[in-house]
Order: C-alpha cells, then structure tokens, then sequence
C-alpha cells in the first residue's frame, strides 16, 4: 500500500471511529465509485428508513432529557447520543451511495423533515409524521418513557424485518449491531416504568422475533 | 492464515468476526451468501448458545440472589428455546452441533459476548432472510438479557451504540483505491474469547 493510500484508509478509519465508531466506505459498497445503480436505490430506502427513525429518536431523547424526569435524564442524553451514532454511521453510508441526505426533525412540528424525502415510501412518511405529531403532545415524565420504548420497538423491528432483506453483508451486520443497542435501550426503559427484569428483557426479544421474515421470503 | 483479496478484505475487514467465520469456511468473496457456510455458522451460534443456557444455569457462586433469580431463570428458558430452534435450523441445512464449551461459574455476562458475537458473524453471510433475521432478533434477546445482567453487576446495562459482542470496534475503513491490493488476515481468539482479525501486509 502507498503512502498516500494508507494515510488516506487511516483519515477514514479515524474519520468513521468519531463518527460512531463505524465506517461507511467499503461497507456499503467495498468498491463503490460513486455511480448509482438500481440495486443502490434499494440501498439507499433501507439507509432512508433507519436514518429518519434514528433521527426521530434523536430528537424524542433529547426533548425527554429535557422535559422529563431528571433522574434518568442523564440516561437518555446517553441514548440520544448512541441514536445519534447510529445516524452518523448510516448517514455516512447513504453519502458515500451518493445520495441527498435527509434532514433531522428540529422540533416536534417541523414536519418537511419526513414530507416528500427520497427513499421514503408514503406509508414510511405517514408513520413518521404520526410518532412526530405524538412527540409534540407528551408531558409527563411516564409519557416519555412510554413514547421512547415504541420508538425503540419501532427501530427494532425495522432493524430485524428490514435488515436481513438489504442486498449487503455489513449493513446485515450492522443492523444487527444497532438491534442489539436498541433492545438493551428498551430493557431500561421498560425497567424504569416498573416492569420486572424478566419481562423488560423478554419484551424486545418477542419484539424481534415477531419481526423475523418469514421462510417463504426471498434470498 | 488465509489470503484474500483487497476487496475480499473490505467485506471482512467490515464485518470483524462475520470476514473471519467467511474465511475460516473457504467461502468465496464472490458470493458472500452462499449456503454453503449456514451448517459452521448456525453450528458456532448453537455452540454459545448452549454454553449460555449453561453458564446462566450454573450462575454464580451460591447461585443468583433471589431478587434476580426471576430473571436467570427466564433466561435459561430462553436460552434454551434458542437452542432448539437453531438445532432444527442446524439440521435443515444439513449440519451437525459441535460440543460447547463447559462455562466457569459466573461468567454469564462473558458468555453472553460470545453468543453476541456469533450472532453477529452470522447474521450477514448467512444465506436466506429468515436465517439472517433469526441471527439478528437472537443477537437483540441476548443483548437484552446481558443489559440486565449488568445491571445487575452495577454496570452500565447499555454502553456502546454497536453491540458486537467484541471489544474492538466493530468497523475499520477503508477505500476503494486500494480494492485491487492483496493481504492477509489472520483470525484469533482472545482468553476472553473474543475473536479478533488482524491484518498484515504483503
């Protein structure tokens, strides 16, 4: 390997590492040159998909941490940060596809954010925009804790349903990455609304075995 | 030792411990599916699996306290309908269950890493959706289960964003520049376990 070449692998394994811990270069793609092909635009929905949830999420901690109950806010700024991580990884991604990046939501009304957003389909768009509107109407700290656990189940299920389906070893891998970083959020959440540690785990595990596609499906 | 290409590397390189079971089973790089490597890979999760359902069973010393005994005891049920559902998938495609190792007492949350990290390798190269969804709602009930183990432990029960089941970081860059390039790679496992790849240049 040049010179040239490995300080360039090195900017980008560092680059990704402060991103989240994940490189999008050679993982989408491995030799991926920037042209777009049919198979991309399937890339590009699943990338879609998981950004704008993990981007809803994002928003929905930080909203929770800042209204909701002190004691666990340090909890979910630490989640939020963790969503965010996973954001960055696929955002980057979707960028190295080529593709526009969406928007995150600022606020509980900023609706463009999942308004006409390339890769997202209307049923995906409508459903975000109904967990949007939801967000906007929370108040107590129980609310949030509710609210944030679908959230996850949300994520958890696309992660299982949709992950196995993408026409990519490592965004397999990573789905299963971030399933399992979303199901150990929901066994706090579910423990912290007073469910015991037997039920808080086995609710995201049925969550994603409900999710599981099924034997008829394609390869 | 196994050698593969530049662009064999990038797949492996990006999938840690998933590149080193690929290289391990002689699968091509061509065709990182191929149903030919599901019996190792459903043999290797049915393995920690079992080792698990083991470690949580023997526990710690005196076993668990009665405020989590609850919890361990759902979790070695769990564990072992996981168990069961991976060695039919294990003889629907045609492959044997290996011998899993026999768990020191209270290494639940170590064992649990290990079956994470199995998951982990399987869930991309394995060959249907269902296979690769399996692996990856398993990876999620495993990794619950050790949130509450270390909650347990007075650990964080959710520190990192990537769940792997490793220490290292699950991803390491690279570029398209180099695609063409050979190296090696060389798959180890730690005391801990844990495996690792580690790469040389020719």
């Amino acid at each position: 390997m040049s010179g040239e070449a490995r300080s360039r692998r090195e900017a980008l394994r560092l680059a990704a590492l402060g991103a989240g811990a994940i490189a999008a270069a050679g993982f989408a793609r491995p030799a991926l040159a920037g042209a777009q092909a049919a198979g991309d635009e399937d890339l590009r929905d699943f990338l879609v998909g998981a950004i704008s949830l993990e981007q809803l999420a994002v928003l929905a901690y930080s909203t929770a941490a800042r209204q909701g109950d002190t004691d666990i806010g340090p909890t979910l700024e630490a989640f939020r940060d963790q969503e965010q991580a996973h954001a960055n990884a696929l955002r980057q991604a979707l960028d190295t596809l080529g593709f526009d990046l969406p928007d995150a939501p600022d606020s509980a009304t900023d609706t463009g954010a999942f308004e006409d957003v390339d890769g997202l389909d209307s049923e995906q768009s409508e459903r975000l925009l109904d967990l949007l509107d939801e967000l906007g109407g929370l108040s107590s700290p129980r609310q949030y804790l509710k609210y944030l656990g679908r959230l996850e189940d949300e994520q958890l299920t696309y992660y299982t349903s949709e992950g196995p389906v993408v026409d990519s070893v490592d965004l397999t891998t990573t789905s299963a990455e971030i399933a399992g970083c979303q199901a150990q959020h929901s066994v706090v959440l579910l423990t912290e609304l007073g469910r015991t540690e037997a039920d808080a785990a086995a609710a995201p595990a049925k969550t994603a075995r409900d999710a599981v596609p099924a034997a008829s499906s394609g390869q | 030792m196994q050698t593969v290409s530049r662009r064999g590397f990038l797949v492996i390189g990006g999938t840690g411990a998933a590149g080193a079971a690929l290289a391990g089973c002689g699968g091509s790089v061509d065709d990182p599916r191929d149903e030919g490597r599901d019996p190792e890979l459903l043999a290797a999760a049915l393995a920690a699996e079992t080792a698990l359902g083991d470690a949580y069973a023997i526990g710690g010393e005196g076993g668990p306290a009665p405020p989590q005994r609850e919890a361990v005891e759902s979790f070695i049920a769990a564990s072992r309908r996981r168990a069961e559902e991976l060695t039919t998938l294990l003889e629907q495609a045609g492959g044997q269950p290996t011998k899993a190792a026999t768990p020191e007492p209270g290494s639940e949350r170590e064992q649990a890493n290990a079956t994470i990290a199995a998951y982990r390798a399987a869930a991309g190269p394995l060959s249907t959706e269902e296979l690769r969804g399996t692996a990856i709602a398993f990876l999620a009930a495993v990794a619950a289960e050790l949130s509450v183990m270390s909650e347990f432990a007075g650990e964080d029960p959710a520190p990192r964003p990537f769940v792997t089941g490793l220490e290292a970081e699950p991803y390491v860059a690279a570029d398209e520049d180099s695609a063409d390039e050979e190296t090696t790679t060389e798959a180890t496992t730690t005391a801990e376990g844990e495996q690792t790849t580690t790469e040389e240049q020719p």
